[in-house]
Protein backbone atom coordinates (compact mmCIF):
# COMPACT_ATOMS: atom_id res chain seq x y z
CA UNK A 1 0.00 0.00 0.00
CA UNK A 2 1.30 3.44 -0.99
CA UNK A 3 1.42 6.50 1.72
CA UNK A 4 -1.94 7.62 0.39
CA UNK A 5 -3.71 3.95 1.23
CA UNK A 6 -4.19 3.21 -2.18
CA UNK A 7 -2.16 -0.31 -2.91
CA UNK A 8 -0.42 -0.91 -5.62
CA UNK A 9 -3.06 -4.18 -7.25
CA UNK A 10 -6.42 -4.39 -7.52
CA UNK A 11 -7.28 -7.78 -4.86
CA UNK A 12 -8.14 -10.62 -6.76
CA UNK A 13 -11.18 -11.87 -5.97
CA UNK A 14 -12.80 -15.50 -6.48
CA UNK A 15 -15.57 -16.17 -9.32
CA UNK A 16 -18.79 -15.60 -7.56
CA UNK A 17 -20.72 -17.60 -10.29
CA UNK A 18 -19.22 -20.77 -8.81
CA UNK A 19 -22.59 -21.63 -6.74
CA UNK A 20 -20.17 -22.52 -3.41
CA UNK A 21 -18.48 -19.18 -3.72
CA UNK A 22 -21.50 -16.86 -3.40
CA UNK A 23 -19.84 -12.68 -2.50
CA UNK A 24 -19.04 -12.68 1.21
CA UNK A 25 -18.82 -16.72 1.63
CA UNK A 26 -21.07 -19.92 1.63
CA UNK A 27 -20.95 -20.38 5.47
CA UNK A 28 -22.41 -17.15 5.85
CA UNK A 29 -25.02 -17.20 2.81
CA UNK A 30 -26.25 -20.89 4.94
CA UNK A 31 -26.70 -18.15 7.94
CA UNK A 32 -27.90 -15.64 5.95
CA UNK A 33 -30.66 -17.67 4.47
CA UNK A 34 -31.44 -19.38 8.10
CA UNK A 35 -31.94 -15.55 9.11
CA UNK A 36 -34.39 -15.12 6.23
CA UNK A 37 -36.21 -18.08 6.62
CA UNK A 38 -36.72 -17.70 10.51
CA UNK A 39 -37.95 -13.86 9.91
CA UNK A 40 -40.30 -15.18 7.26
CA UNK A 41 -41.88 -17.61 9.17
CA UNK A 42 -42.32 -15.49 11.79
CA UNK A 43 -44.10 -12.98 9.69
CA UNK A 44 -46.16 -15.53 8.30
CA UNK A 45 -47.33 -16.52 12.18
CA UNK A 46 -47.92 -12.50 12.61
CA UNK A 47 -50.18 -12.60 9.87
CA UNK A 48 -52.08 -15.74 10.67
CA UNK A 49 -52.22 -14.35 14.43
CA UNK A 50 -53.69 -11.05 12.32
CA UNK A 51 -56.54 -12.82 10.87
CA UNK A 52 -57.54 -14.54 14.54
CA UNK A 53 -57.96 -10.72 16.24
CA UNK A 54 -57.99 -7.93 13.36
CA UNK A 55 -58.90 -5.50 15.64
CA UNK A 56 -56.55 -5.80 18.37
CA UNK A 57 -53.45 -5.82 15.53
CA UNK A 58 -55.66 -2.66 13.62
CA UNK A 59 -55.68 -0.38 16.69
CA UNK A 60 -52.52 -1.02 18.10
CA UNK A 61 -50.31 -0.99 14.50
CA UNK A 62 -51.68 2.57 14.84
CA UNK A 63 -50.05 3.42 18.08
CA UNK A 64 -46.71 2.68 16.35
CA UNK A 65 -44.58 6.04 14.52
CA UNK A 66 -44.59 5.34 10.73
CA UNK A 67 -42.11 8.61 10.64
CA UNK A 68 -39.51 6.98 13.24
CA UNK A 69 -40.22 3.64 10.98
CA UNK A 70 -39.49 5.15 7.62
CA UNK A 71 -36.28 7.73 9.30
CA UNK A 72 -34.82 4.10 10.33
CA UNK A 73 -35.15 2.52 6.54
CA UNK A 74 -33.58 5.56 5.24
CA UNK A 75 -30.91 5.30 7.59
CA UNK A 76 -30.28 1.53 7.49
CA UNK A 77 -30.60 1.60 3.62
CA UNK A 78 -28.06 4.41 2.90
CA UNK A 79 -25.57 2.51 6.01
CA UNK A 80 -26.23 -0.01 3.01
CA UNK A 81 -24.87 2.45 0.71
CA UNK A 82 -22.02 3.24 2.44
CA UNK A 83 -21.36 -0.52 3.07
CA UNK A 84 -20.98 -1.80 -0.68
CA UNK A 85 -18.96 1.19 -1.71
CA UNK A 86 -16.83 0.79 1.23
CA UNK A 87 -16.02 -3.30 -0.12
CA UNK A 88 -15.93 -1.35 -3.78
CA UNK A 89 -13.17 0.68 -3.12
CA UNK A 90 -11.24 -1.57 -0.67
CA UNK A 91 -11.15 -3.93 -3.76
CA UNK A 92 -9.84 -1.09 -6.17
CA UNK A 93 -6.96 -0.99 -3.30
CA UNK A 94 -8.18 2.71 -2.14
CA UNK A 95 -7.85 1.32 1.54
CA UNK A 96 -8.40 5.14 2.95
CA UNK A 97 -11.21 5.79 1.34
CA UNK A 98 -13.13 2.47 1.85
CA UNK A 99 -12.68 2.78 5.95
CA UNK A 100 -14.58 6.28 5.28
CA UNK A 101 -17.03 4.80 4.21
CA UNK A 102 -17.33 2.01 6.70
CA UNK A 103 -16.79 4.77 9.50
CA UNK A 104 -19.85 6.38 7.85
CA UNK A 105 -21.84 2.81 7.87
CA UNK A 106 -20.90 2.57 11.34
CA UNK A 107 -22.28 5.75 12.57
CA UNK A 108 -25.96 5.39 10.37
CA UNK A 109 -25.95 1.93 12.25
CA UNK A 110 -25.72 4.01 15.53
CA UNK A 111 -28.60 6.57 14.46
CA UNK A 112 -30.25 3.54 13.53
CA UNK A 113 -30.27 1.82 17.32
CA UNK A 114 -30.62 5.54 18.69
CA UNK A 115 -34.10 6.07 16.91
CA UNK A 116 -35.01 2.57 17.99
CA UNK A 117 -33.99 3.50 21.66
CA UNK A 118 -36.38 6.50 21.59
CA UNK A 119 -39.11 4.56 19.89
CA UNK A 120 -38.69 1.65 22.64
CA UNK A 121 -38.75 4.44 25.40
CA UNK A 122 -42.18 6.10 24.19
CA UNK A 123 -43.64 2.90 23.69
CA UNK A 124 -42.49 1.54 27.51
CA UNK A 125 -43.66 4.69 28.86
CA UNK A 126 -46.95 4.31 27.27
CA UNK A 127 -47.12 0.74 28.79
CA UNK A 128 -47.04 -0.82 25.16
CA UNK A 129 -44.85 -3.54 26.49
CA UNK A 130 -44.42 -7.55 26.00
CA UNK A 131 -47.33 -8.57 27.54
CA UNK A 132 -49.59 -6.08 26.55
CA UNK A 133 -51.10 -7.90 23.74
CA UNK A 134 -50.40 -10.34 20.76
CA UNK A 135 -49.58 -7.70 18.57
CA UNK A 136 -47.08 -5.63 20.77
CA UNK A 137 -45.71 -9.26 22.07
CA UNK A 138 -44.32 -9.86 17.89
CA UNK A 139 -43.23 -6.00 17.81
CA UNK A 140 -40.90 -6.35 20.92
CA UNK A 141 -39.57 -9.92 19.84
CA UNK A 142 -39.01 -9.28 15.89
CA UNK A 143 -37.65 -5.64 16.31
CA UNK A 144 -35.68 -6.76 19.36
CA UNK A 145 -34.20 -9.47 17.72
CA UNK A 146 -33.59 -7.65 14.30
CA UNK A 147 -31.65 -5.07 16.56
CA UNK A 148 -29.43 -7.73 18.24
CA UNK A 149 -27.93 -8.66 14.58
CA UNK A 150 -27.14 -4.79 14.00
CA UNK A 151 -25.49 -4.98 16.97
CA UNK A 152 -24.02 -7.73 15.95
CA UNK A 153 -23.21 -6.21 12.93
CA UNK A 154 -22.40 -3.06 13.86
CA UNK A 155 -19.44 -4.93 16.16
CA UNK A 156 -18.34 -7.46 13.21
CA UNK A 157 -17.72 -4.05 11.69
CA UNK A 158 -15.96 -1.99 14.26
CA UNK A 159 -13.45 -5.18 14.57
CA UNK A 160 -12.63 -5.51 10.69
CA UNK A 161 -12.30 -1.38 10.83
CA UNK A 162 -9.52 -2.00 13.54
CA UNK A 163 -7.85 -4.90 12.57
CA UNK A 164 -8.29 -4.44 8.29
CA UNK A 165 -4.67 -3.13 7.77
CA UNK A 166 -2.72 -5.69 9.82
CA UNK A 167 -4.50 -8.54 7.96
CA UNK A 168 -2.95 -10.01 4.53
CA UNK A 169 -5.21 -7.56 1.51
CA UNK A 170 -6.71 -10.93 0.24
CA UNK A 171 -7.89 -12.06 3.20
CA UNK A 172 -9.33 -8.66 4.72
CA UNK A 173 -11.06 -8.37 1.43
CA UNK A 174 -12.98 -11.84 2.42
CA UNK A 175 -13.49 -10.61 5.97
CA UNK A 176 -14.94 -7.54 4.42
CA UNK A 177 -17.22 -9.18 2.39
CA UNK A 178 -18.47 -11.30 4.41
CA UNK A 179 -18.85 -8.66 7.38
CA UNK A 180 -20.62 -6.48 4.48
CA UNK A 181 -23.11 -9.20 3.82
CA UNK A 182 -23.92 -9.32 7.33
CA UNK A 183 -24.53 -6.01 7.57
CA UNK A 184 -26.82 -6.06 4.59
CA UNK A 185 -28.28 -9.01 5.90
CA UNK A 186 -30.09 -6.68 8.45
CA UNK A 187 -31.47 -4.32 5.70
CA UNK A 188 -33.35 -7.39 4.37
CA UNK A 189 -34.81 -8.29 7.63
CA UNK A 190 -35.67 -4.41 8.07
CA UNK A 191 -37.44 -4.05 4.62
CA UNK A 192 -39.63 -7.13 5.34
CA UNK A 193 -40.36 -5.94 9.02
CA UNK A 194 -41.14 -2.50 8.74
CA UNK A 195 -43.98 -2.69 6.08
CA UNK A 196 -45.67 -5.56 7.78
CA UNK A 197 -45.29 -4.37 11.24
CA UNK A 198 -45.78 -0.35 10.53
CA UNK A 199 -47.84 -0.14 7.62
CA UNK A 200 -50.09 -2.76 6.08
CA UNK A 201 -52.75 -2.58 9.35
CA UNK B 1 -23.20 -4.49 -13.23
CA UNK B 2 -26.27 -2.85 -14.39
CA UNK B 3 -27.26 -0.65 -12.08
CA UNK B 4 -24.45 1.78 -9.93
CA UNK B 5 -24.66 1.95 -6.72
CA UNK B 6 -25.50 5.11 -6.24
CA UNK B 7 -28.29 5.12 -8.43
CA UNK B 8 -29.50 1.34 -6.89
CA UNK B 9 -29.12 3.63 -3.74
CA UNK B 10 -31.51 6.40 -5.47
CA UNK B 11 -34.22 3.97 -7.13
CA UNK B 12 -34.26 2.44 -3.16
CA UNK B 13 -34.82 6.77 -1.56
CA UNK B 14 -37.58 6.87 -4.56
CA UNK B 15 -39.42 3.74 -3.66
CA UNK B 16 -39.16 5.16 0.07
CA UNK B 17 -40.98 8.17 -0.81
CA UNK B 18 -43.51 5.83 -3.16
CA UNK B 19 -44.35 4.00 -0.35
CA UNK B 20 -44.64 6.98 2.38
CA UNK B 21 -47.07 8.57 -0.24
CA UNK B 22 -48.93 5.29 -0.50
CA UNK B 23 -49.40 5.39 2.94
CA UNK B 24 -50.65 9.36 3.37
CA UNK B 25 -52.65 8.85 0.24
CA UNK B 26 -54.16 5.58 -0.52
CA UNK B 27 -54.58 4.16 3.21
CA UNK B 28 -58.13 3.10 2.14
CA UNK B 29 -57.74 1.68 -1.05
CA UNK B 30 -58.14 -2.39 -1.47
CA UNK B 31 -54.60 -2.54 -3.36
CA UNK B 32 -53.03 -0.81 -0.52
CA UNK B 33 -51.25 -3.83 1.09
CA UNK B 34 -50.36 -5.31 -2.27
CA UNK B 35 -48.59 -1.80 -3.29
CA UNK B 36 -46.68 -1.92 -0.34
CA UNK B 37 -45.54 -5.03 -0.55
CA UNK B 38 -44.58 -4.91 -3.85
CA UNK B 39 -42.32 -1.66 -3.35
CA UNK B 40 -40.77 -4.22 -0.44
CA UNK B 41 -40.15 -6.76 -2.46
CA UNK B 42 -38.57 -4.61 -5.03
CA UNK B 43 -36.46 -2.85 -2.50
CA UNK B 44 -35.59 -6.48 -0.95
CA UNK B 45 -34.06 -7.55 -4.29
CA UNK B 46 -32.03 -4.46 -5.14
CA UNK B 47 -30.09 -4.61 -2.01
CA UNK B 48 -29.89 -8.44 -2.44
CA UNK B 49 -29.14 -8.26 -5.84
CA UNK B 50 -26.27 -4.71 -6.18
CA UNK B 51 -25.38 -4.13 -2.42
CA UNK B 52 -25.07 -7.33 -1.77
CA UNK B 53 -23.22 -8.07 -5.07
CA UNK B 54 -25.89 -11.52 -5.93
CA UNK B 55 -26.21 -10.33 -9.14
CA UNK B 56 -22.96 -11.71 -9.69
CA UNK B 57 -23.46 -14.65 -8.23
CA UNK B 58 -24.81 -18.15 -9.61
CA UNK B 59 -28.86 -18.10 -10.76
CA UNK B 60 -29.25 -20.64 -8.13
CA UNK B 61 -28.61 -17.94 -5.28
CA UNK B 62 -30.77 -15.28 -7.06
CA UNK B 63 -33.87 -17.92 -7.76
CA UNK B 64 -34.04 -18.69 -3.95
CA UNK B 65 -33.96 -15.22 -2.71
CA UNK B 66 -36.67 -13.94 -5.52
CA UNK B 67 -38.63 -16.68 -4.96
CA UNK B 68 -38.11 -16.41 -1.07
CA UNK B 69 -39.51 -12.33 -1.57
CA UNK B 70 -42.40 -13.22 -3.27
CA UNK B 71 -43.79 -16.01 -1.42
CA UNK B 72 -43.51 -13.98 1.87
CA UNK B 73 -44.61 -10.81 0.41
CA UNK B 74 -47.31 -13.18 -1.52
CA UNK B 75 -48.16 -14.84 2.11
CA UNK B 76 -48.36 -10.97 3.56
CA UNK B 77 -51.10 -9.98 0.91
CA UNK B 78 -53.35 -12.84 0.61
CA UNK B 79 -53.43 -13.14 4.56
CA UNK B 80 -54.00 -9.50 5.42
Amino acid sequence: MNESGIAADVIETPDTKDFFYPPGGILLWIIILLELFTFGIAIVIFMYSAGQERAVFETSAQQLNITIGSINTVVLLTSGYCMAKCVHLFRRGEVTRSKKQLLATLILGLVFMVLKAVEYEHKATEGLTLGTNTYFDFYWMLTGFHLVHVATGMVILLWWNVTMQRKPQGEALGNLEAGAAFWHLCDLIWLLLFPVLYLIF
Amino acid sequence: MFLTLRTNWIILMLAVVLMSATVLYARTWSGFAAVIMVLSVLKFLLVAFYFMEMSKAHPAWRAILTVFAVIVAAAVVLMK
